[in-house]
């Protein structure tokens, strides 16, 4: 062993759990549960609210058109395990993406653009990693600079709807898979409203500004 | 991201290793693996809370599946992996508010108020998380640098730069002494 590492190891021994450390463990889990079944009771109520009302409007003829998703996956209904990159994606296309779902200038500056903690010059491709059930999300610019982003594990819902959690934020996301290429939308995102409410800008402009495509068949970024 | 077995060996205070044949139950896996994780996450924080919360929720992680956990072949890698995915988060988070917030935040770093007398409090104080998270990750883990990479999401060459730096600093700062 070496010295530094003797040091770091007898330093941190120092640092003792607190006593029921099982116990509280399990307190924290109910409590997240319970803030879960809250925030996900609070989603139902409102889509079931919202769902009468567009059955009322409907009824009267009046009534917005659904859109029509792309919604093919004949992968079985699940994303296959790998890594995969959007092609570079520039700063116009993910305010446009963002415009385009009513977002402002300013809140993809405030939300996604300034929090990025690599440079974005002249482009950024997003990066999926899909693992045993885990999902990892990462970007790269180019200059070859990484980014760790969001990670948690997933499970399918259906064969179109995929729901990524880190045990605070729950996010639901459509999904289609056709050949090495995999499309994904932002559906909803549930959770303590400090940590989720916003969270929706940045993911919009992560996996809506364009298609993910597996890292074999990705083609090499430009210089 | 595979661990190798001197990872499962230093990781647990016991170093045993379980394989599906000899797979322990919720309870023994914490009591061995909880004690050990909460210390690494103490030095890469410099927040007993902090450390507390990310071990908790990386145990809790691990439970809601444990079924299948219990019988994968590095469940002591699985959990490290997800403290980290937890921490890198809660970072994300911490550095996005406080760009929110003009305040200072006002967070306890166990390692920024301590008195002089211990000098690797102050090397560790000296250090950026990142660096600590690569260190505790490659010297007190034992973990290569394309494993610690695949861990906090950053090429190795940054796991590299990021130790190289942080032990620098380290050394540096014992060697005052």
């Amino acid at each position: 062993m070496s010295e530094l590492r003797e040091r770091l190891v007898r330093r941190s021994e120092r640092f003792d759990l607190p006593r029921d450390a099982l116990g509280r463990m399990f307190e924290r889990g109910a409590r997240l549960q319970r803030r879960r079944r809250l925030a996900a009771g609070i989603l139902a109520l409102t889509i079931g609210v919202a769902g009468t009302v567009l059955a009322f409007s409907s009824l009267r003829g009046v009534g917005p058109t659904p859109a029509n998703h792309t919604t093919s996956s004949p992968t079985g209904g699940s994303i296959p395990d790998g890594t995969y990159w959007t092609p570079p994606i520039t700063r116009e296309q993910i305010t446009a993406t963002l415009r385009r779902e009513g977002f402002t200038r300013r809140q993809a500056k405030e939300l996604y653009f300034d929090p990025l903690t690599i440079p974005f010059d002249k482009w950024i491709q997003q990066g999926l990693v899909i693992q045993d059930g885990f999902w990892f999300q990462t970007a790269r610019n180019s200059a070859g600079q990484e980014e760790a982003g969001w990670g948690g594990e997933f499970h399918v819902v259906d064969p179109h709807r995929v729901q990524a959690t880190d045990n605070v934020c729950t996010i639901t996301y459509g999904f289609s898979v056709s050949g090495d290429t995999v499309s994904l939308r932002v559906i909803h995102e549930v959770g303590p409203p400090a940590d989720c409410k916003m969270d929706v800008i940045p993911q919009t402009a992560i996996y809506e500004s364009a298609s993910f495509i597996a890292a074999s068949a990705t083609p090499s970024p430009p210089a | 991201m595979g661990m190798s077995s001197r990872l499962r060996l230093v990781a647990g205070t016991g170093g045993r290793v379980a394989g599906p044949a000899d797979a322990p139950s919720f309870d023994a896996f914490f009591e061995e693996e909880a004690q050990p994780l909460f210390r690494r996450m103490c030095l890469v924080t410099g927040d007993r809370s902090e450390a507390e919360e990310i071990m908790q929720d990386a145990f809790l992680a691990l439970f809601e599946r444990w079924d299948r956990i219990q019988s994968i072949e590095d469940p002591v890698g699985y959990l490290y992996r997800t403290a980290f995915n937890r921490w890198k988060r809660l970072s994300r988070r911490a550095a996005r508010q406080l760009r929110a917030l003009t305040d200072t935040v006002d967070r306890r770093d166990e390692f920024a108020g301590v008195d002089d007398r211990d000098a690797v409090d102050r090397g560790l104080a000296a250090l950026t998380p990142r660096q600590r998270a690569a260190i505790v990750l490659t010297e007190v883990l034992g973990y290569t640098s394309p494993e610690a990479a695949g861990m906090l999401g950053v090429r190795d060459v940054t796991v590299r730069a990021l130790a190289s730096q942080g032990r620098a600093t380290l050394r540096k700062v014992l060697e005052e002494r």
